[in-house]
């Protein structure tokens, strides 16, 4: 995320002007939503989701502290509003094939095994989702994945392991073999 | 099934996708959103009144209650 930020544009934003508020949202759009759509994994659901989180950012302006970075903050905003997302959809669905199609990414070849991983992955709660998205899809660092969603590192470990536990149990209940 | 293995499963079913920005402007929808007047939703609304009936009721009951609210 672009992070080399004039401190008077992030006071400006604090104090609710709306140009400097616009020229945030312009910089760091881009970046928000690649990270909303990797959590939310619906093209259309993550422009809604981010229109939510920029909204929440500027409601909740004056906590920010304009010495910190405005891209950290910004993407633990937009991860809590993936996750509210995630669970008020109730995701426990798999991704039809004209979502991918709308995402531009081709899923697995065998239709059935890419039904039974996302059913799989669908069935976990919303916040081991998440943690197993970032860490074990997009290899992010467990630092970065902490930082976003304000949680100890352990906690990020611990989630984790018990994605990957949840998700053996029910790939092996799904009769999925490696 | 070891880690590694559920973890290639996982990457099989969810590539990267290749679309890296929204397909429309979604600032004049942030505006939008700003400007909208804030709408108490009906649990609101409920909760609100239920929690002013529990602090009279108490204050029936309980005159001296009042001296504990004025501490809050």
């Amino acid at each position: 995320m672009p992070e080399e930020l004039d401190r008077e544009l992030l006071e400006r934003f604090v104090q609710g002007d709306q140009e400097a508020f616009e020229l945030l949202f312009r910089m760091f759009e881009a970046d928000v939503y690649r990270w909303i759509l990797r959590i939310v994994c619906d093209a259309s659901a993550a422009e809604d989701v981010l229109v939510e989180a920029f909204w929440r950012a500027y409601r909740g302006r004056t906590r920010f502290d304009s010495s910190r970075s405005f891209g950290a903050w910004m993407r633990r905003i937009a991860t809590n509003a993936a996750c509210d997302h995630l669970g008020t959809s109730r995701h426990l669905r798999y991704l039809e094939k004209r979502e991918w199609d709308a995402i531009e990414a081709p899923p697995v070849k065998d239709p059935t095994l890419h039904e039974s991983i996302t059913r799989a992955f669908h069935k976990l709660p919303a916040t081991l989702q998440v943690v197993a998205m970032l860490a074990l899809v997009d290899e992010r660092p467990y630092a970065e994945i902490a930082d976003a969603l304000d949680l100890p590192i352990g906690t990020v470990k611990s989630r984790v392991f018990r994605a990957v536990v949840k998700l053996r149990r029910e790939l092996e209940r799904l009769g999925v073999r490696p | 099934m070891n880690d590694e293995q559920v973890k290639h499963l996982l990457r099989s079913a969810f590539p990267q996708p290749e679309r890296k920005e929204p397909t429309r402007d979604l600032w004049p929808s942030i505006v939008r959103r700003i400007e909208m007047p804030r709408v108490w939703s009906r649990i609101d609304i409920v909760v609100a009144a239920g929690l002013l009936a529990g602090i009279a009721v108490m204050l029936v009951v309980l005159p001296k209650a009042l001296l504990l609210l004025a501490y809050l």
